[in-house]
């Protein structure tokens, strides 16, 4: 009788498992597997600004991203496709390493994470941000809101807090669909809790064998008639040796 | 009174008519934040993709410039001849990456370019083609490389001044600008092998440059349009090699180079402070002459100019000896205005120091007494500044470099630049502030002006133009 009992509750153990309440911190994970595919693969990021609703600027970059097994953090190498005049260009981020390369003058100039993040570019690899492993996670808990086609979601409201000194925010309010993880909505905000931007995820389709995000409008925090639309395409899983993330490589790149 | 029954649930009911309430002035505020997105960026679809996957990678553009000279009578006069009012420039630039293998790729660099000046007849003027590089490339499994041909190799990591950035030495054919970052786009490569070996550790590069005899007046060096200046890029064999690496955020370069049989070491260094912050370091030591004697050997072998005849008239320091060069520089960004500001201090050991410089005066005073009738003295001393811009290194010892960079500045799609060099000995400085408007994708619009400030007897003060005004118009295809 009692190994029978014993045996039930080990039967029922993963039914007990399932229903646990999550952590914070789980989630934020499934949420970033979600954006981020599980092998290193490039995806192709068209960024158009808009100022009061009229377009001002647009450019498209070919993100590559590797995952750092040692701080499960992102190396990406961001290379630009368009407008002409910045075709060819490249930036590396390794960690806090940050390299942008010019083919015109071929030399690569080291530049600070602000000044990565002056560019629309930095909206490009916004994407493949681990939050997980540069933020402590919170759950606030639960909201419905609208997301980026005025559809009501519920959702986990999680609080992000920096834990890293490569994290780029100080803190993020952040919104996850309860049925699906998928991330819905962010704000971010600065060390003095200003805040800079507003971020909605939409237009979920499968890519890389996931449903993932392939819209993204971006919301400036400081000018509100700033607004960013990015469009994901061309999902790929890529080999990326080590040895590509390093300043030498740069000029080497060409768009592998 | 109302009813102990129905107290309760009135009760109940406006806990839930608040509750209600509540959540719906927060989900009012979460909703506020959608209303922010104009109906022309929900609407808009996927833009059709530019990255292109074919064999040809090519850049392209072109560019007219205008330049207007406001000169002025200085201590050390240059012949007019060598001081147009105006000038004019029309460049036709082609960068081209053809991908023949998996392997293979070969690679070309070209500037065309017609220029006319107030003593040519617009818009004849003449036609000078740059062959900024041409080479191919085999990648020899791994992240192992092979490359031949005329290449750009650079390197350093500083802004205003690069001492370890050997392979600069005479290779600007046409200085188009005092911006160090426009003088690095715009140079000619040096024909050579080199060997690239890139590892998850670091990179390692070796080079090799031969020697290459360009007679005057022939297609190697100057002689028609299209000519290849090999006489500057190839004048005697060149050994060059290189590590790179990363550790923790510290990244290195040594550097062994080998130029006629002298031997000369490098490093440069730069480590991320914050997020704003990066400093960097760079230093090169080896045999050479200083500037003056340099110049005066570059001008008896490259230019044929008999020296001996106006030597008497030049600061005396003609010593081949271990001479160092250093930038000690920083970067800092301000993300919330847009703006990085660059400053460094620059060392030159085979720089002018303020003796030299009173000496080049005074002598300047004595030769311009010549130059109605005379004037090689004066060219000599001039050709010491000219060889120093040649080398893309300071004239003097010291000196101080800021440079701003501000983008959307005042208005969307206008970037500011301000750009000095000082003289911290005299308090001379030349000054560039610059205004670029990118009006749209392909088109920019760009106002640089200069100016060289200081006293007569100071090395910005001395310069025979007071200031400088350029308009360039530059379409991207």
């Amino acid at each position: 009788m009692f190994n029978f009992l014993i045996g039930c509750l080990l039967l029922a153990a993963p039914a007990f498992c399932a229903d646990a309440p999550e952590t914070a911190m789980q989630i934020i994970e499934k949420a970033d597997a979600v954006r981020n595919p599980e092998q290193s693969f490039s995806v192709v990021t068209a960024l158009t600004e808009y100022r009061e609703g009229k377009e001002t600027s647009s450019m498209e970059l070919t993100v590559y991203s590797k995952e750092n097994t040692e701080n499960e953090q992102y190396q990406t190498i961001a290379a630009f496709n368009a407008p002409p005049k910045d075709k060819g260009k490249v930036m590396l981020k390794n960690g806090s390493e940050l390299w942008f390369y010019d083919p015109m003058s071929k030399s690569s100039v080291r530049i600070s994470p602000q000044q990565r993040l002056m560019g629309q570019a930095s909206n490009g690899d916004v994407m493949t941000t681990n939050l997980h492993s540069d933020y402590e996670a919170k759950l606030a808990g639960e909201e419905t809101i609208s997301d980026i086609n005025k559809t009501k979601i519920k959702c986990h409201k999680m609080d992000l807090k920096s834990s890293s000194d490569s994290s780029n925010y100080y803190r993020i309010e952040y919104w996850v669909d309860k049925a699906n993880y998928h991330p819905i909505k962010a704000k971010f905000y600065s060390d003095s809790d200003r805040l800079m931007k507003i971020v909605y995820f939409g237009g979920y389709k499968t890519e890389l064998g996931c449903e993932r995000p392939t819209e993204t409008v971006i919301i400036d925090g400081v000018d509100r008639n700033l607004v960013t639309k990015m469009f994901f395409s061309n999902y790929e899983y890529k080999r990326m040796p080590k040895e590509w993330f390093q300043k030498d490589f740069l000029p080497r790149f060409n768009a592998q | 009174m109302v009813p102990k029954r129905f107290s309760a649930a009135f009760q109940r009911a406006i806990a839930i008519i608040l509750a209600a309430g509540c959540f719906s002035v927060a989900q009012a505020g979460q909703d506020e934040d959608l209303d922010l997105i104009p109906e022309s960026v929900s609407s808009a679809l996927l833009p059709t993709p530019k990255a292109g996957k074919g064999p040809l990678s090519l850049q392209l553009f072109t560019e007219d410039e205008y330049q207007y000279n406001s000169n002025r009578s200085v201590v050390v006069p240059l012949p007019a001849s060598y001081l147009p009012d105006w000038k004019n420039r029309f460049t036709f630039y082609t960068k081209a990456d053809v991908r023949a293998h998996k392997t293979l790729t070969f690679s070309v660099t070209d500037r065309l370019n017609q220029l006319s000046d107030s003593y040519s007849d617009f818009p004849s003027g003449v036609v000078q083609n740059d062959l900024n590089e041409l080479y191919v490339s085999w990648q020899a499994g791994g992240e192992n490389y092979l490359d031949a041909g005329r290449i750009n190799l650079k390197s350093g990591v500083a802004i205003g001044f690069n001492p370890v950035d050997f392979f600069k030495k005479d290779a600007v054919s046409l200085r188009i600008s005092e911006d160090p970052l426009v003088l690095r786009d715009n140079r000619l490569g040096t024909v050579m092998l080199r060997a690239q070996s890139i590892q998850s550790f670091g990179s390692i590069t070796v080079a090799a440059a031969p020697q290459i005899s360009a007679p005057p007046g022939t297609l190697l060096s100057d002689g028609s349009s299209f000519a290849l200046g090999l006489q500057h890029t190839n004048p005697y064999p060149r050994y060059l090699a290189k590590f790179n690496g990363s550790y923790k955020d510290v990244n290195a370069e040594l550097l062994y180079y080998n130029e006629n049989a002298d031997s000369f070491l490098g490093a440069a260094v730069s480590r991320g402070i914050g997020d704003q912050t990066v400093l960097y370091a760079e230093w090169s030591g080896g045999p050479q002459y200083n500037i003056i004697g340099g110049a005066l050997v570059y001008d008896g072998q490259q230019l044929g100019v008999d020296t001996e005849k106006y030597v008497s008239f030049l600061p005396r320091d003609y010593d081949k000896r271990f001479r160092s060069q250093a930038v000690l520089g920083m970067s800092f960004t301000e993300k919330r205005y847009k703006r990085s500001t660059y400053l460094e201090y620059h060392y030159n050991g085979a720089g002018m120091d303020q003796t030299d410089w009173n000496y080049w005066y005074t002598g300047g005073y004595y030769a311009s007494q010549l130059a109605p009738f005379y004037d090689q003295p004066m060219l000599a001393l001039w050709s010491i500044r000219s060889y120093a811009q040649r080398m893309m290194e300071p004239a003097s010892r010291h000196q101080l470099f800021w440079r701003t960079q501000w983008q959307d500045a005042i208005i969307p799609r206008l970037d500011l630049v301000g750009l000095a060099q000082i003289n911290p000995v005299d308090g001379s400085f030349f000054f560039q502030p610059m205004a670029k408007y990118y009006a749209g994708d392909n088109f920019s619009l760009t106002l640089t002006m200069y100016f060289y400030v200081g006293k007569p007897r100071s090395e910005y003060g001395s310069v025979n133009t007071a200031n400088v005004s350029k308009f360039a118009v530059t379409y991207y295809i």
